[in-house]
């Protein structure tokens, strides 16, 4: 189930941030917390997206942001930063308002929290951008 | 047939994006081998057909590959069924 990897304390709803680069340390802050990756994991995620430009926003308003297995990765999980006002990445899908940080620890054991994140996103964007809480998004969830 | 399915580190978007053409591709009833790849590794690998999200996609193509499918939704399996069908049947 998406909520083993997605608890309700790893799901943010914020009014707005800055900058892409702050949405991508705020979103991984509670990965951080929970041991799932180690402080240099937002840092990898940010580097690549300086070197590649935004790539990992891969549908109109929803960012996917991760960094390879080697950056700090210790466990499989999820954090998810919603952002009413949305923020720019730079690319043809902003402003982005969904932040879908994972974590993964091989090229193929997080393939069940993939599809559910798949699935997820593709049915419950729309109903996502209008939650205006945690627990909201967290009632969305609980059938992936 | 060969497709491979590029993103930048190869184990989230390229994985999705797998998923959904497999699928497209068993409900059309065409058979093709479909592999996803990083970045670095596709700059060195061939296929009939590349597929990207569109960011990405713009960095294979500046590699010379081709062709390149961009995607401006993964999640959108109408959109990569109507882009990758006129590829398969050149």
């Amino acid at each position: 189930m998406l909520s083993d990897y997605l608890p309700l304390e790893r799901i943010t709803v914020l009014s707005s941030l800055p900058n892409w680069k702050e949405a991508i340390d705020v979103s991984v802050q509670p990965l951080v917390d929970a041991s799932i990756v180690n402080t240099g994991y937002a840092k990898a995620i940010k580097s690549s997206i300086e070197a590649l430009g935004p790539y990992c926003v891969i549908a109109p308003g929803i960012a996917m942001p991760h960094a390879r297995l080697e950056s700090g990765a210790n466990a499989i999980g999820a954090s998810l930063l919603l952002l009413k006002k949305g923020v720019c990445f730079g690319g043809n899908n902003d402003p982005v308002y969904i932040v879908m940080t994972f974590s993964a620890t091989d090229k193929t054991s997080h393939i069940q929290l993939m599809q559910s994140l798949a699935l997820f996103l593709s049915n419950e964007s729309k109903a996502l951008r209008k939650c205006e809480s945690p627990e909201a998004i967290s009632a969305l969830i609980k059938d992936y | 047939m060969k497709i491979l399915v590029v993103c930048g580190n190869g184990l989230g978007s390229s994985l999705i994006m797998e998923m959904n053409i497999k699928e497209i591709l068993q409900k059309l009833q065409i058979q093709a081998e479909v592999n996803h790849e990083d970045f670095s590794s596709a700059s060195s690998s061939q296929a009939d057909i590349f597929i990207a999200a569109k960011d990405m996609a713009l960095h294979l193509q500046e590699m010379d590959k081709s062709p390149v499918l961009a995607l401006t939704n993964i999640f959108d399996k109408a959109e990569i069924e109507k882009k990758l069908l006129p590829l398969i049947n050149r």
